[in-house]
């Protein structure tokens, strides 16, 4: 029915883009220009048992892409599943899989598995195949275990806002395992049979005060573009939520900025969600990059003006 | 047993069925026949793309209306579009030989024209291709399998007499070839539906 909805909106309009605001990231080091880096992260939302992880790897400071065969797996307690990208060679790799026992965390490794990787091929693997062999980043890999759950309780889903100067605040249950807070938003606004949709992401700091504001006109200004980041995909927080996840299974990005005094919108569906993130250490031989858990929750209002 | 075989074995009972037939027949006693066609490949799940090819045969009058019939025929180099993923991109061609064994009925449109159909069962030999690349980041290569096993075909047609001896020929034919690669974990079915045109020259 999900998937119904989306090819629904084939002839409309859309575009993603995003804004990356906030203070500087405290869990998420550079990737090293020597050697094998790794970004990985792990989300948990609040009472949902399935996790959304993202993963890219790098050496010598280059993305790299994975292919012949070679494949990063997820693994929790209870299941395993193979990181696809969304897009061929763009090294970012995307996958659910389902969890029981959430304080096992993940582990994510990097292995040659010529028939997993080709699995959803339609002709039989056992007979037809070219394997070139492994890779040289088969055998990395890294884990993943995720902080105290995330509870929103501000706002109400569905509160609908009026006007632009209004505050949203979010209010959220405090934990001292918590060593930083993200905001992401996607803001999805119609007009007619159109509609635009981006994100944005900040960091709100290392100290988990429990609550925040932010303006309504913060996420949807009235003037200006709403600007397409260059390196938006590499926000791993940003397209980890399901939204987006979606927006670009179905090939509906576009990365071009839009005019946002072009656009009459109508309405606009706010999705917030709040992330509390831990860092991991990184695995044997990975000498850059950043490895985070989290736990977050969302929460959906309205904008009408 | 072998298939291979038992087709020649059927094949030569039809000779000598049809030798005896012939003596019986108004029609000419013996036809050879060849077709130029194209085909439409399908395979569930994949997008081949059409190909050129040929089928020629015998055919024996078995009675006024009725002959039986041999042919060979096949796919040629059907290809698929080269596909992408993350793994990398692939090509696969499909090449087969069919022999055909069956029986053909023809009824009278006029004097100099007639239509037909065409029923029996095939023997095929068939071979697909991989070719893999990986988007320059490994060295690509190819593979190859081949199988073979029996199907059917079908088809009918009409007919223009030229002279006693020659004939023109339009058909529409479907073949099917099931369960190829058989053995392996996915095997799959090939079927081609063919327009061709022909000669058919009676002796």
């Amino acid at each position: 029915m999900i998937r119904a909805k989306k090819l629904m909106l084939l002839p409309v309009l859309l575009s993603l883009c995003s804004c990356y605001t906030g203070s500087s990231d405290s869990l998420r080091d550079p990737v090293s220009q020597e050697g094998v880096s790794a970004t990985v992260h792990a989300d948990l939302p609040y009472q949902s048992n399935v996790v959304s992880v993202a993963a890219s790897f790098y050496k010598d400071g280059e993305k790299q892409p994975l292919v012949g065969g070679d494949i990063i797996t997820a693994a929790s307690d209870n299941d395993t599943a193979i990181l696809r990208s969304l897009e061929n060679l763009s090294g970012n790799y995307l996958a659910q899989l389902e969890v029981s026992d959430s304080s096992a965390g993940v582990d994510f490794t990097i292995v040659h598995d010529p028939e997993a990787a080709r699995q959803d091929r339609w002709y039989p693997l056992d007979e037809l195949m070219v394997d070139p062999g492994p890779g040289e980043l088969v055998g990395y890999g890294t884990g993943i275990n995720f902080p105290e759950p995330l509870v929103l309780d501000a706002p109400l889903s569905n509160e609908i806002y009026t006007s632009r100067t209004q505050d949203i605040i979010l209010n959220w249950t405090t934990s001292p395992s918590t060593e930083q807070i993200r905001l992401t938003t996607v803001q999805t606004c119609y007009s007619g049979d159109r509609s635009l949709q981006w994100g944005t992401s900040s960091i709100l700091g290392t100290t988990d005060t429990g609550t925040h504001t932010v303006s309504v006109a913060s996420l949807i200004p009235s003037t200006n573009f709403v600007n397409a980041v260059s390196n938006f995909i590499d926000q791993l927080s940003l397209i980890i939520v399901s939204a987006i996840v979606d927006a670009y299974s179905f090939g509906l990005v576009s990365t071009k900025d839009i005019s946002i005094e072009s656009f009459q919108l109508e309405h606009c569906a706010i999705s917030l969600t709040v992330f509390r993130e831990i860092s991991n250490e990184l695995g044997a031989g990975i000498s850059g990059g950043y490895a985070i858990g989290s736990t977050s929750d969302t929460v959906t209002v309205n904008f009408r003006p | 047993m072998n298939p291979v075989r038992i087709l020649i074995a059927g094949l030569l009972a039809l000779i000598q069925c049809s030798v005896y037939a012939a003596g019986q027949s108004a029609l000419q006693p013996q036809q050879v026949y060849l077709h130029l066609g194209y085909d439409w490949v399908d395979v569930d799940d994949a997008d081949f793309d059409g190909a050129f090819s040929a089928e020629g045969g015998l055919r024996w009058a078995f009675s006024d209306n009725v002959l039986l019939e041999a042919g060979v025929s096949g796919i040629n180099d059907s290809e698929t579009d080269t596909l992408e993923d993350n793994t990398g991109s692939y090509q696969l061609t499909l090449n087969s030989w069919d022999f055909l064994l069956g029986g053909h009925y023809q009824f009278d449109f006029t004097d100099k024209s007639y239509g037909f159909v065409r029923l029996g069962l095939l023997f095929y030999s068939m071979e697909i291709e991989l070719e893999e690349g990986f988007y320059g980041l490994k060295p690509s290569g190819k593979d190859s399998t081949s199988d073979n096993g029996f199907g059917f075909y079908a088809g009918g047609g009409c007919a223009i007499v030229m002279s006693p001896n020659m004939t023109l020929e339009a058909q529409v034919i479907f073949k099917r070839r099931p369960d190829f690669l058989d053995g392996s974990s996915r095997p799959f079915d090939v079927d081609t539906t063919t327009i061709s045109i022909g000669t058919r020259y009676s002796f």
